[in-house]
């Protein structure tokens, strides 16, 4: 490896005297590195890099801002999470592209100055509906068995998919937006007109979060006998 | 099958190269004058009778900004959008803030090492570290260089790109929650109003790496350790949350410097007002981390190590080094919330207030070894009754009792300091009733019979024999 | 907006270090650790036996129970949080609002708690 720098033979068997005493040792080529890295690397780059060119040029030519930057990637973040998760045969991948997705969502709180929003969605999502999504894959045997059984639903869902692309596309166009206003809503604010004006909401909302329990309880907590701890990684343990 | 096995190139015995030995010393010098060079920067920034904010170490980019509005002139408008804007000198505040804060972690966490098994060593009557360095000092530098120079190994069968993220996704939110943690009056570089919320949301995304490493290994014992400390650690956030909320309650603020304002506006730590909160606090906190008396996660004798059985190398240095850098953020967020974070009763006008919150850090790091040097470890069973059954009902009820507090204390008239003694005594009382009682209501039993003491360790003589034997440093 | 965005580029900037420095750990390795491509070390670990399968990903319902669980009182926090900042001008109304709701709540956990729900089996 530093026999080939164009370096003088002097300063290059200095080098190596330094580095490598034995002399046995090189550098790793590239050809032992983890592929992974290798390919995830070039891949990334070949694809990422020329979009913050593009996107860097337009912010210096004053194109875009840099939330509309921000707007932008967060949103190419989002829909390649949700192509993944549709279409990624790994039920765990999947998953994995649907947080993607949905910190994605978050920076675009983020961006419409609804803070409170975009913790809440990080904490509530990213933390706790994710685990609960893989937790629920983990009760069955999908993951050892990564092809997408689907046969049977998937012109009904391709229908649905397309129905409610359509609903929502009419809605989007049909709605008259006001004026963009940068205006952000103070916590307190929130939470003063949440608990005067809307309280029974509220404890509606406490008593659908007291159903949910009780129905999660309901469903899963058979008497199964071989619940138990010592079966609890299936037979495979 | 071995057969097919390709034998590994034989290597000579390791011994460090002089080369990488200069360079590792040229990378320790630079730490260190980093290090000295921020140092002189946040002292000597007492130009306008403040602290130094951290932010405002944008002088460095005003005068950017000044060589760069030069060059606009020549070509006006060209550079007005990004230059002209005050992000930017915040992006640079910012940046050269996370260097100062991580350089600071950094040496931080290579001393904290020591001490702690150091610490533990004395607890459990044994030397700790001491053959590397003077007093075994560089350990913790030579676990690093062995860590960095160990094979990297992926399992088969396991998922390899999962299986490459979880210490950089496990990595990530340790980094950004020490944003919000004000160092001194204006030292905090990511000083935003809904810093509580913040902190908790960026810490629930490491159950995702937790469950990704363990998932991706292909591994029982690391599947079903990722599963146990997932379960664990979404338990326990629940206590956790509703302790910081009291907190929120009674300061008014989610803002961590008008936390630790309040405190230090009205000279009393919060330790005394929320018993219960700080005690849920440090013991969720514990779960959170998968320390002992928590270490279900790494239950040696049980599940090999938990979720990173299968790490090796660096990748599992980053495991210990997230471990570690929670352990410190942890003490520092109880120091924050609950003893008074950078002030001191008035004393702050004269201590640079990041050396009395590090004073403060260290005294509840050393609860942290305390308590694992000292308590067994809980089964899975015992923790999640622990966590449902007594933590969340008590954290429930403290929370009516502080909002009862907070209305009050907003409404009355009379001097704070006799309010606020008043609250004390009360919550310190109901602290008391609400942890022994509901404690023996769950179905708690003293061990009425069992040794009071440690009494084997009297029996051979105590730590005194031990020094008299020589065996104890 | 631009405030908030000043707000949070640290945390962009805390991320990008942070992925710098895992990144750099994990080259610094690879330059310095030794790689060789022995197939028997990567077999699965567990005590010495080779693995007779792939792991079965099949495991308790109690997690999940466990993971709605969560949820639901991670909600309730999130609802406590404005609350816990504004009652005071609300007033007495907000207050009792919020006990009913901790109320109600409490009596889904009693309600776990009297199905054994809360027992790890």
């Amino acid at each position: 490896m530093i026999e080939r720098l164009p370096l003088p033979a002097p300063l290059a068997a200095l080098l190596r005297r330094a580095f490598f005493p034995e002399g046995s040792f090189r550098l790793p080529l590239p050809a032992q590195l983890d592929r992974v890295i290798i390919y995830g690397g070039l891949v990334a780059g070949a694809v990422v890099t020329p979009i913050l060119l593009v996107l860097i040029v337009l912010l210096v030519l004053n194109v875009l801002t840099a939330p509309e930057l921000v707007f932008w990637l967060a949103s190419a973040v989002i829909i390649g999470g949700a192509l993944g998760s549709v279409l990624l045969k790994n039920i765990v991948h999947a998953a994995l592209s649907l947080v993607m997705t949905l910190l994605g969502v978050a920076a675009i709180f983020l961006l419409l100055g609804s803070e409170f929003l975009a913790l809440v969605q990080v904490l509530v999502y990213g933390g706790g509906v994710t685990v609960l999504l893989l937790f629920g894959l983990m009760l069955t045997n999908a993951t050892d068995d990564p092809i997408v059984s689907d046969g049977a639903q998937k012109p009904f869902a391709f229908l649905v998919g397309i129905a409610l692309a359509g609903i929502l596309s009419v809605a989007l166009v049909d709605q008259i937006w006001g004026a963009p206003t940068a205006s952000t809503v103070a916590f307190r604010e929130l939470g003063a007109r949440l608990y005067r004006d809307f309280g029974l909401p509220f404890e509606i909302a406490s008593l659908v979060l007291v159903i949910a329990l009780i129905g999660a309880i309901a469903i899963a907590r058979r008497d199964r006998p071989e619940d138990t701890e010592d079966t609890a990684m299936g037979d495979g343990a | 099958m071995s057969s097919t096995l390709r034998q590994g190139r034989r290597r000579p015995a390791t011994r460090v190269p002089p080369g990488l030995m200069i360079v590792g010393a040229v990378f320790a010098l630079g730490f260190l004058a980093a290090n000295a060079a921020i140092g002189y920067v946040v002292i000597d920034g007492r130009l306008d009778g403040q602290w130094y904010d951290i932010r405002d170490l944008g002088f460095a980019v005003q005068e950017l900004k000044a060589q760069l509005d030069a060059i606009n002139d020549d070509q006006p408008g060209f550079l007005d959008d990004i230059v002209g804007q005050h992000w930017m000198s915040y992006a640079v505040g910012a940046l050269l803030g996370a260097i100062g804060i991580l350089s600071f972690i950094g040496g931080a966490l290579l001393v904290l090492i020591w001490v702690e098994r150091r610490l533990i060593g004395r607890m459990q009557i044994r030397r700790g570290p001491n053959r590397v360095g003077p007093y075994g000092l560089l350990q913790p530098v030579a676990d690093a260089v062995k860590l960095i120079q160990k094979e990297v190994l992926t399992p088969d069968g396991a998922d390899r790109i999962l299986f490459l993220l979880p210490p950089a996704i496990i990595f990530v939110p340790m980094m950004t929650a020490w944003g919000p943690v004000p160092w001194a009056p204006n030292m905090a570089y990511l000083d935003i109003n809904v810093g509580v919320l913040y902190l908790i949301a960026v810490s629930s995304l490491t159950t995702l790496a937790v469950f990704l490493a363990g998932w991706s290994s292909n591994n029982h014992y690391a599947l079903l350790g990722s599963m146990r400390t997932v379960a664990m650690m979404i338990s326990y956030e629940i206590p956790l949350s509703i302790a910081l909320l009291s907190v929120v309650l009674i300061t008014g603020s989610m803002q961590l410097s008008e936390i630790v304002q309040w405190q230090a506006d009205h000279n009393l730590w919060l330790i005394a007002l929320l018993p219960i909160a700080m005690v849920t606090y440090f013991f969720s906190s514990t779960a959170e981390l998968n320390r002992t008396p928590n270490d279900i996660a790494e239950a040696e004798s049980e599940i090999v190590a938990g979720f990173h059985t299968e790490y090796s190398g660096m990748k599992f240095g980053l495991f210990y080094a997230v471990e570690l850098g929670n352990a410190l953020l942890v003490a520092t967020l109880v120091a924050t919330f609950f003893l008074g974070g950078w002030s001191l009763f008035g004393l702050e006008e004269w201590i640079p207030g990041y050396l009395i919150l590090f004073a403060k850090l260290s005294a509840a790091y050393f609860v942290l070894v305390w308590l694992r040097g000292t308590l067994p470890r809980f089964r899975l069973d015992q923790l999640m009754r622990f966590a449902w059954q007594y933590l969340i009902p008590l954290s429930l009820f403290n929370l009516l009792i502080v909002a009862i507090e907070a209305s009050l204390l907003a409404r009355w008239d009379a001097p704070g300091l006799v309010t606020l003694g008043l609250f004390t005594v009360v919550n310190w009382g109901a602290a008391y009733i609400l942890f022994r009682d509901w404690a023996r209501r769950i179905g708690y039993q003293p061990d009425a019979g069992g040794p009071r003491r440690a009494e084997l360790t009297q029996q051979v003589g105590g730590i005194e024999a031990a020094h008299r034997m020589g065996t104890a440093t | 907006m631009d405030q908030l965005f000043g707000n949070y580029l640290p945390v962009l900037i805390a991320t990008v270090t942070g992925f710098i420095l895992v990144i750099t750990a994990l080259i610094g390795s690879r330059l310095l650790a030794p790689f060789s491509q022995e197939r028997e070390k990567a077999t699965t670990y567990e005590c010495g036996m080779l693995p007779v399968r792939r792991t079965s990903t099949n495991v308790g319902v109690r997690f999940y129970l466990y993971a709605i669980l969560f949820i639901i009182f991670d909600v309730e926090a999130v609802f406590i949080f404005p609350w816990a900042l504004s009652f005071v001008e609300v007033g007495a109304q907000a207050y009792w609002e919020m006990v009913l709701f901790v109320a109600i709540l409490a009596v889904g956990l009693v309600y776990a708690w009297k199905k054994g729900a809360l027992q790890w089996r």
